[in-house]
């Protein structure tokens, strides 16, 4: 008998095993792939459930194909070195190779690989599989489906994309947040935050004041707005606030606009901006400081009154932080 | 070419070499196989062990089952090169002429015992060389084939080493094994003091004739080896070398010298004579790592790192052995007993060898 023939049905034993170990290969590192590309999917926003599946069977066709015939397409000195290893002490191999000689020794060589190989069962012939395999099929498995399975529920709406859970753990979404900036022209400087993102959702800014430099006083902001110190709620879109400053005169009196009149002057740089809807916080209620646009009254001397308010104010407000308090008293004491 | 008739001496011939042997040694079987492959395959041994253990009546036995001219030289350290050899003694003929007549010395037997061979001088122990490899003798410039088959078997005693001169590596590669006699086991010990209360004589027969060795040989030789078999005792040896391509890890840490390409002609020619005695007619893995020890255990020469942790030769083999099938490495306390790793080895599965894939 010619070993090929006497290999047959080990070969085809192994055959289908070689086809059943590159399918598990493909399928372990399709899935891994899978999770590669579903889980960049989730978390860029793309794809989805259909693309995974779709990667996890092209990648999987295409590792079987190729492990079949890079590494797993039996031959007949691999039959014969699967079999000889589980216990023909190396009978078959060298039958191989004396299978063209036929000498004496050789055709004794056969005649005794023959006969080992009949008392060999192919039932011997276990299912080998390798830890490394072993090990890619669990974690692939694991790992792929329940990728596939987090795809299609966010496919389904059940469960957020990735990308909208890192927005929202990383409060980063643009859309949800607006910039307002708090600018001064010539005469005066921004006191307090005058740049900030605020989110859309409360539009609601950190106070700020406006204070004017040496010879000049605050005139108002260019949104109308009177009064120095101010905070706005209701802000829906970016938007830009400029604080107005007049300069005094040699003896110390302002050059006052007239009236409406200069309500409606552009600021001198031409940033004048269109009133806007916000609202100023109750904690600047023009009932208290109604004295303040009367223009015949000089700033300072109503400064005393302004410091025991806002002393008061600062010593009951219970959001401020003792390091803010102390910052917005030393603040104080510098304009006195 | 080998016939049916030899490949049945063949078997017969050994098993009366078996059966005759154990009528004399008691245990020592793997020893008595080792000795006898060495034999057929046309190699020398050399046996180390204790005082006692019957290291020199196992070679005397094994000379008398042979039915060969026996030689027993007794290494002492006056013993001269000449004594070994012979030298060429001046002679007068019947009509007065003096001339040089060659007085062969004990080397010119089939079967040498020189006995504790390392009390010798190394210019005794040299005396050797030649005739244990080339199987000539060369007396002032004369050399004389000695005649086949020829065998050296040397003992000598690991204790006891003041005055002695360990063998310089040239002679030990000369040797094919390098085996290990232990003490017997407490039965065999009661059987060895039981037989010889009665009497001390050897009584083996004489049931090989040096033909029949050469014979034996020669059927041996056509034994076929499978490219991959071979491959994988090439890297056996190969393994060894700390600088080799192969070099394995334990020859990386605790080898200075690996074994010559003697030692795998050595393995190959054993492994022949191994697997035609178990009745097959190809060599296997397991005849290879079987006969690593005793092929590899004297060619390798270990460097200082290995003498401090107190790791043998053989462990050094039996790591090697398990890296080349995949094992993990034995660490050396955990190794192989000398003479046990053989017979375990055989036992061990192999699934990652060199060049194959299960």
């Amino acid at each position: 008998m010619k070993p090929d023939s006497l290999f047959q049905e080990y070969y085809a034993r192994l055959r289908r095993e070689g086809i059943l170990k590159s399918l598990l290969w493909g399928a372990a590192i399709g899935a891994l792939a899978a999770f590669a590309v579903g889980f960049a999917g989730w978390l860029a926003g793309f794809g989805g459930f259909f693309l995974t599946v779709g990667v996890f069977a092209a990648v999987t066709a295409g590792v079987a194909l190729a492990a079949y015939f890079l590494f797993f397409r039996p031959n007949a000195r691999a039959v014969a070195r699967r079999v000889d290893a589980l216990g023909l002490e190396e009978r078959l191999i060298t039958m191989l190779e004396l299978k063209d000689s036929d000498d004496y020794i050789a055709r004794r060589q056969r005649e005794d690989a023959e006969a080992a190989l009949e008392k060999f069962g192919l039932g011997r012939l276990g299912f080998a599989l390798s830890m490394t395999l072993t090990v890619l099929l669990c974690v692939g498995g694991a790992f792929g489906l329940g990728m596939t399975a987090v795809n299609g529920l966010t496919d389904l709406g059940v469960i957020p994309s990735g990308a909208q859970l890192i927005a929202e753990a990383q409060g980063r979404n643009p859309a949800n947040y607006i910039d307002v900036e708090y600018t001064a022209m010539t005469g005066g400087v921004i006191f307090g935050e005058a740049q900030q993102n605020i989110r859309k959702e409360t539009g609601e800014t950190q106070t700020v004041i406006a204070v004017p430099d040496d010879g000049y006083r605050f005139y108002r902001w260019t949104d109308g707005y009177p009064y120095p110190v101010r905070s706005d709620t209701g802000l829906t879109e970016d938007i830009t606030f400029t604080a107005w400053f007049l300069p005094l005169d040699d003896d110390g009196a302002e050059e006052v606009p007239d009236g409406d009149e200069a309500l409606d002057q552009p600021p001198e740089d031409g940033n004048a901006q269109e009133p806007s809807e916000s609202q100023p916080s109750e904690g600047v209620n023009p009932e208290n400081y109604d004295y303040v646009i009367d223009w015949t009254i000089k700033y300072r001397d109503l400064f005393d009154e302004y410091y025991e308010e806002a002393m008061e104010a600062l010593a009951q407000d219970p959001d401020l932080t003792e390091e803010e308090k102390q910052f917005l008293e030393t603040y104080f004491n510098a304009l006195r | 070419m080998v016939n049916e008739a030899d490949i049945t001496q063949f078997s017969e011939q050994c098993k009366s070499i078996f059966e005759q042997t154990r009528r004399d040694i008691v245990g020592m079987q793997d020893i008595v196989e080792s000795a006898v492959i060495a034999m057929i395959a046309g190699g020398n041994v050399l046996l180390e062990g204790v005082p006692g253990v019957g290291k020199t009546r196992l070679v005397r036995t094994l000379g008398r089952v042979f039915n060969l001219p026996f030689s027993r030289i007794q290494f002492t350290p006056d013993l001269m090169p000449a004594d070994v050899t012979g030298t060429n003694i001046v002679v007068k003929d019947e009509a007065g002429n003096s001339s040089f007549q060659f007085q062969p010395g004990p080397i010119f037997s089939n079967i040498i015992l020189a006995d504790e061979i390392n009390r010798a001088t190394p210019k005794t122990q040299s005396a050797l060389l030649e005739a244990m490899q080339e199987h000539t003798v060369t007396v002032m410039g004369v050399s004389r084939r000695l005649e086949e088959p020829f065998f050296v078997l040397a003992t000598q005693n690991p204790i006891e080493q003041d005055g002695t001169y360990p063998l310089p590596e040239a002679q030990m590669d000369r040797f094919m094994f390098k085996l290990i006699v232990k003490n017997p086991s407490l039965d065999e010990l009661m059987s060895i003091v039981t037989m010889t209360q009665k009497t001390m004589e050897e009584t083996a027969d004489a049931v090989c004739s040096g033909e029949q060795v050469l014979a034996m040989r020669r059927t041996a030789n056509q034994i076929p080896v499978a490219e991959e078999v071979l491959r994988y005792a090439m890297v056996l040896c190969s393994a060894t070398h700390p600088d080799s391509d192969c070099a394995s890890e334990a020859a990386k840490k605790y080898v200075r010298l690996g074994a010559s390409p003697r030692a795998g002609q050595a393995l190959i020619s054993a492994a022949k004579v191994r697997a035609l005695m178990n009745g097959r007619f190809n060599v296997a893995y397991s005849d290879l790592n079987a006969l690593a020890y005793p092929v590899l255990r004297h060619r390798i020469k270990l460097n200082f790192e290995a003498i401090t942790e107190r790791v043998s030769a053989d462990d050094v083999v039996a790591m090697i052995l398990d890296e080349l099938n995949g094992k993990k490495p034995a660490k050396a306390a955990e190794a192989p007993a000398p003479e046990a790793a053989p017979a375990a080895e055989e036992d061990r599965k192999k699934k990652k060898l060199f060049g194959r894939k299960g």
